[in-house]
């Protein structure tokens, strides 16, 4: 198994734990973390996507010419797609905490259970 | 043209200047928003301009200066635009909601995110670049996350932490779908993704670069994540929590905006999309659409309700996105077109019609939710207030009529194409679940509607007479009771859903005029059958001019005298025949309308509608344009009997049984082809059984026949008292009208296809169809029987009358025909003369309880007189004409040989006898009441309609000839041979009929015993007084129920009382409990746990998957 193999089974690994941990834990702050560490491990499968082993950085200097690019250099878009990703994802967990203080000032409590009032 | 560039950066420059403004004051940051909301919903309109005047498909525009793959490039064609304006329309639409609400909270941050919404929404719309359509959607939906918290309540929270959860979810599934898009095609820009995967299989998906597991999951992953956002069943149930939770103008905004917004980007993905995958989404939306109505139904919260509907109209939208290719191949959908769009066929059109439709109608309904302040369904604290204020209330009904889908709204003609389409390629399954869906639709709307309508006085459930007890309790004041004008808040935002309802009123007539004019599919122009809506239009100025109501009814009258002078010379025997009951009929009876004073706002326009749509039925040319017809008459007979009283729940039955008979009308035209209209001759038919068994359900529902009559009673007796005499004598008869122009199809024998084609050679659905009119004819007159409610006892007279004219059609002969006719036409004037006489009763005593009055015969001598006329002329004996109707009607019945239909049609003519008998003795004779004393004669407005009638049935009563001639020319074409006549003798294989001899000698059975009464035994006549126990029979105290008017036929009950056993009420019950209990259990998935909806989301996504790829 190679480190590309690798990041990707760890991203799907943390993406489940992700998963897991939002249909498994009941406190609200927790499963902040658990959609934080879904999000990371999504950018991990999105990375390790892109590499090229061996690969060097996509500028063209003395060490790259454009001829043999394609084979050297590591796909810049993934990267920054991950880069645009990751701002996205801050501004949903930063979003998602301002909530999670509002239900807890609104429901005194920051279990699952009690924001079930919405139902049926 | 200008760049679509402009409309990001404008929008977004207009964010981020916000606060720039805000500190120059409030006003400037208003004006700002405004201001950009206007360019945003003015520029797609300017690309609409150019694009239609330059004849270009659409323009591409890159950013960056780098051609498509290396940057991020703008589509503007015609779809996009169209979207854009929709949205930015409805945007606009919202701004201008919460300016005029002067909220404090529409200023800083909540406009700013207003903005940033609608700039992902249109950046969605706008982009090629797949990872473009993902941070258009996390800025679109983060701010509307935000935007929900905007309430301000526990709620709100709620509804967005939940909201945030699953919109996460759907983010993570759609990136590493787009990465391996990526990875697999090398490319992010749409058009190239598509290119890629045609290029290298052909069918997208199939065999193609994107056709191997990683693809296909791949693609998927897109997918799913674009469904989750779209809020499937069952994963969805953060979706309604926010429509509740939100302020209403974010509600209408999710919905209106966003929603549409994310279906475009659904749309535009679907050339990604194997067939495989299309197949699993079109069952996707099918069940969203399905399961959303139940569980709207069960709803109690207004927003909810709303939501569930929205989610449902999604899931309709999707449906009709997956079907897309089997649709196109539709003949019907290939050659439609909207006037003014360049795009001729295909299922856009479809989609722009529905969702056109639904944002505009639902933001409307959530804005008007919020001005109501409507947070229950059963409005308790608004009851009747709504009435006070027309205008919200008509704009209530529009919106509502716009959301369920009824004529002349958008969703109407589009759906109407797409049920045909689906029945012509076949999916009749799909056909049944969407009318199903549709129906449930329609039912939980307008139940919302009419609570907010209802009165104080009416519990909503008012089916059936209600006899007062004789010592009632006290009132007790309910103090939570809302007094005087409705609580609204802030009136003047109903801009907003006023803009929106004229916009929907503008859009429905456009795909009218490219399916009714000349050069629709049926190239018949048909034009005239906008003249209930021209109708409509021209009385409610009249309303909104405060005519007085007088003059309106004579405008109606004449109106109606002129429509009627145009149409019916032009129409053949049968139409003519029917043309004269609906308008001269209709005309006639607007008379007694004239009594009323005041303002009744919507009461002309609706009538007169109905009457057009109703005489539109005969001039109609296609099938279309007779569903267009029956349908605005359902809609319009349904507002006009909400009007009543305590007519709530019975309108509401009605309604669904109106609509359910229209879809099954509707099922059966599709079935069947359109070619039902070309005059179909007996034995000529050339349709399918099944359409015929739809058709004829659905004017049997019209007809009130026995098992689908429930809605009947409530509906004629809880309208108002001078409007059920249209619904009995006029309306009752549109089903007969239609049975007689499809009767091809019921004289044809039963032949089912397959294996159950030798279950009934020899039987036609016509003996079928006399079954049923001969049980009706006596259930009608059962029922009558026991009523103490004058107007019930009319109800249920009706219906067997009806029951009388089916039997008589179902003969298939000339003399039945005849009869059939004949009754209708004198069943219009008895049982008009009936009904007027009985509102003008009422209109004076104030009761409809029979044993409440009394000895009105010295009061009301017309009245009396009129009743005694009409009751002889109903029942049966001679000399009048329902003698010679008898006659005809149990000589064919002996001579087709239906012994046994003559003998249940001859008992219920007995019992006919007794209920008519109970109704002039308990009203006019006997001893008057002392609070009746003073009473008068009904005013002359409900005279003239009976004297009018007296004289036609004593004409036709003389002179049978007068009516059987021009009768019996109406059928000639369907039976050549003519009847004999004798002078005014008419022949049959039994026996003859002489109107003239049987009138002399009646008039000598009466007249002789009078004469020798008041002449020869003068000594021994006394005159009886009015207090004579004895002849009075009543005891003249309270309590009431002691009158022998009370309970009459109580013998009768005893004997046959079993009979009386509602079966069919509860089976419709029954039926009905059957929605609700699988609403009420599918709901139970919908835990409120946001952990229980993302083990949904989970699921959803698996088996999804699972199906798609056939198994791990």
């Amino acid at each position: 198994m190679n480190m590309t193999q690798l990041v990707l089974l760890l991203g799907f690994l943390l993406s489940l734990i992700g998963f897991w941990g939002l249909m498994t834990r009941r406190d609200i702050f927790r499963m902040i973390i658990s959609f934080s560490l879904l999000d990371t491990g999504v950018h991990m499968v999105m990375i390790g996507i892109g590499y090229v082993k061996n690969g060097t950085a996509p500028i063209f200097d003395e060490a790259l010419i454009v001829e043999d690019a394609v084979g050297k250099v590591v796909d810049p878009v993934p990267s920054a797609l991950v880069l645009t990703a990751i701002v996205i994802g801050l501004a949903v967990t930063a979003l998602m905490l301002s909530y999670a203080v509002r239900v807890y000032t609104s429901r005194k409590s920051l279990s699952i259970d009690a924001v079930k009032e919405l139902k049926w | 043209m200008v760049s679509p560039i402009y409309l990001i950066v404008v929008i977004l420059g207009a964010a981020f200047l916000h606060p720039l403004f805000e500190k120059a004051g409030k006003t400037a940051s208003r004006v700002l928003v405004s201001a950009v909301l206007l360019f945003a919903a003015a520029l797609p309109v300017s690309w609409f301009v150019y694009l239609t005047g330059s004849g270009i498909d659409a323009v591409i525009v890159n950013t960056a200066g780098f051609q498509a793959p290396l940057s991020i490039n703008l589509r503007v064609g015609m779809e996009e635009t169209l979207f854009l304006i929709m949205i930015n329309t409805a945007a606009l639409l919202g701004g201008l909601f919460f300016m005029l609400r002067s909220n404090p909270e529409w200023k800083g941050k909540v406009q700013v995110l207003f903005l940033t919404m609608l700039l992902g929404i249109n950046g969605l719309i706008l982009t090629r670049d797949l990872f473009n359509v993902f941070v258009f959607l996390e800025i679109a939906s983060i701010s509307l996350y935000a935007l929900i918290s905007f309430a301000k309540k526990g709620d709100a929270y709620e509804a967005g932490f939940k909201y945030m959860i699953a919109g996460g979810i759907a983010a993570a599934l759609f990136l590493i779908g787009v990465i391996y898009i990526y990875r697999l095609t090398g490319t992010l820009n749409i058009d190239g993704i598509i290119a890629v995967s045609e290029s290298a299989g052909g069918n997208p998906g199939a065999s193609g670069i994107l056709g191997g597991k990683a693809g296909v999951t791949a693609v998927f992953l897109v997918a799913a994540a674009m469904l989750i956002e779209l809020k499937p069943f069952p994963a969805n149930g953060w979706g309604v929590d926010a429509y509740e939770a939100s302020d209403p103008g974010i509600s209408a905004m999710a919905s209106a905006v966003s929603a549409t917004g994310i279906f475009f980007v659904f749309y535009k993905l679907i050339p990604l999309f194997s067939p495989d995958l299309l197949k699993l989404i079109t069952i996707s939306g099918g069940m969203t659409f399905f399961f959303s109505q139940l569980l709207a139904m069960k709803q109690d919260k207004v927003r909810r309700m709303l939501g569930y509907s929205s989610i449902g109209q999604l899931g309709l939208l999707i449906l009709i996105a997956g079907l897309g290719n089997i649709l196109n191949s539709s003949e019907l959908l290939a050659g439609f077109s909207i006037p003014g769009i360049p795009i001729s066929g295909g299922i856009f059109l479809l989609l722009i019609l529905f969702a056109g439709s639904h944002l505009l109608s639902k933001a409307g309904l959530f804005w008007l939710s919020g001005i109501m302040n409507a947070e229950n369904i059963n409005g308790s604290g608004t009851n009747g207030l709504l009435r006070k204020r027309p205008a919200v209330a008509g704009l209530f009904g529009l919106l509502t009529a716009a959301l369920a889908g009824l004529p002349p709204f958008p969703a109407f003609w589009a759906k109407w194409i797409l049920i045909m389409a689906l029945a012509a390629t076949g999916n009749y399954f799909l056909t049944a679940v969407i009318l199903l869906g549709s129906l449930i639709e329609a039912w939980y709307l307008f139940r919302w509607f009419l609570n907010y309508m209802k009165t104080e006085k009416d519990t909503g459930d008012i089916h059936d007479e209600i006899v007062p007890e004789d010592f009632p309790l006290e009132n007790i004041e309910d103090a939570s009771r809302a007094a005087g004008i409705p609580q609204f808040s802030s009136l003047r935002s109903i801009a907003a859903p006023f803009i929106s309802a004229l916009l929907l009123l503008a859009a429905g007539i456009l795909p009218a005029i490219s399916l009714l004019t000349a050069n629709g599919p049926a190239g018949v122009d048909e034009t005239i059958l906008f003249l209930p809506l021209a109708a409509l239009a021209l009385f409610t100025v009249l309303d909104v001019l405060r005519i007085p109501i007088k003059l309106q009814v004579f405008a109606g009258i004449a109106v109606t005298a002129v429509y009627g002078a145009i149409i019916i010379p032009d129409l053949d025997g049968l139409r003519m025949i029917f043309g004269i009951i609906f308008i001269a009929g209709s005309a006639i009876q607007m008379f007694p309308l004239a009594n009323r004073e005041g303002r009744h706002p919507g009461l002309m326009g609706m009538l007169m509608a109905m009457i057009f749509s109703l005489g539109n039925l005969l001039v109609c040319k296609s099938s279309l344009g007779f569903f267009f017809s029956w349908e605005l008459m359902t809609v319009t007979s349904f507002f006009l009997i909400a009007r009543g009283e305590k007519a709530s729940g019975a309108s509401l039955r009605y309604l669904l049984f109106s609509l359910a008979g229209a879809f099954l009308i509707l099922g059966g035209l599709a079935v069947g082809g359109s070619s039902i209209f070309a005059d179909i001759l007996p034995g000529q038919a050339d349709t399918e059984t099944v359409s015929t068994i739809l058709l004829g359900l659905g004017f049997l529902i019209k007809m009130g026949s026995l098992g689908l009559h429930i809605w009947l009673p409530g509906s004629y007796a809880e309208s108002e008292d001078d409007i059920s005499t249209f619904f009995s004598t006029v309306l009752s008869k549109a089903g007969l009208y239609m049975l007689f122009i499809t009767a091809g199809l019921f004289a044809a024998p039963l032949l089912f296809p397959g294996r159950a084609a030798g279950l009934f050679p020899q039987i036609s659905l016509s003996s079928l169809l006399g079954w049923i009119g001969a049980l009706t004819a006596f259930a009608g007159a059962f029922l009558a029987l026991f009523k103490e409610d004058i107007k019930y006892t009319l109800a249920y007279s009706s219906m067997g009358q009806v029951g009388y004219m089916l039997l008589s059609f179902a003969l298939m002969t000339q003399l039945g025909w005849m009869n059939s006719l004949y009754l209708a036409v004198t069943h219009l004037l008895f049982k008009g003369m009936l009904f007027v006489a009985v509102a003008g009763v009422i209109y004076r005593v104030k009761t409809r309880m029979m044993y409440q009055m009394g000895g009105l015969i010295s009061r009301m001598p017309i009245s009396f007189f009129t009743v005694l006329i009409a009751i002889i002329a109903l029942s049966g004996v001679p000399p009048l004409t329902g003698f010679g109707a008898k006659w005809m009607l149990y000589t064919a019945l002996i001579e087709k040989g239906w012994y046994l239909q003559a003998g249940i049609a001859m008992f219920a003519s007995a019992i006919a006898f007794l209920y008519l008998f109970r109704l002039i003795h308990v009203i006019f004779l006997g001893q008057l009441k002392d609070e009746h004393r003073n009473v008068k004669e009904a005013p002359i407005w409900f005279l003239i309609p009976q004297v009018i009638s007296i004289i036609g049935i004593m004409l036709f009563s003389m002179y049978p000839n007068t009516i059987l001639k021009p009768l019996q020319n109406a059928i000639l074409p369907y039976f050549p041979t003519g009847i004999e006549f004798d002078g005014y003798t008419v022949l049959s294989t039994l026996g003859y009929w002489n109107g003239n001899a049987v009138m002399f000698v009646t008039m000598g059975v009466f007249m002789v015993p009078l004469i020798w009464m008041l002449i020869v035994q003068r000594k021994n006549t006394q005159m009886v007084g009015q207090f004579n126990i004895v002849f009075a029979a009543e005891r003249p105290y309270k309590p009431e129920t002691t009158h022998f008017g009370y309970n009459f036929f109580a013998h009768y009950r005893t004997a046959l009382g079993f009979l009386l056993n509602p079966g069919v009420t509860r089976f419709w019950k029954w039926t009905a409990s059957i929605a609700e209990v699988t609403g009420s259990a599918v709901r139970k998935l919908y835990s409120g746990n946001i952990q229980t909806y993302v083990l949904l989301i989970v699921l959803y996504v698996t088996i999804f998957l699972l199906l798609l790829r056939g198994g791990f």
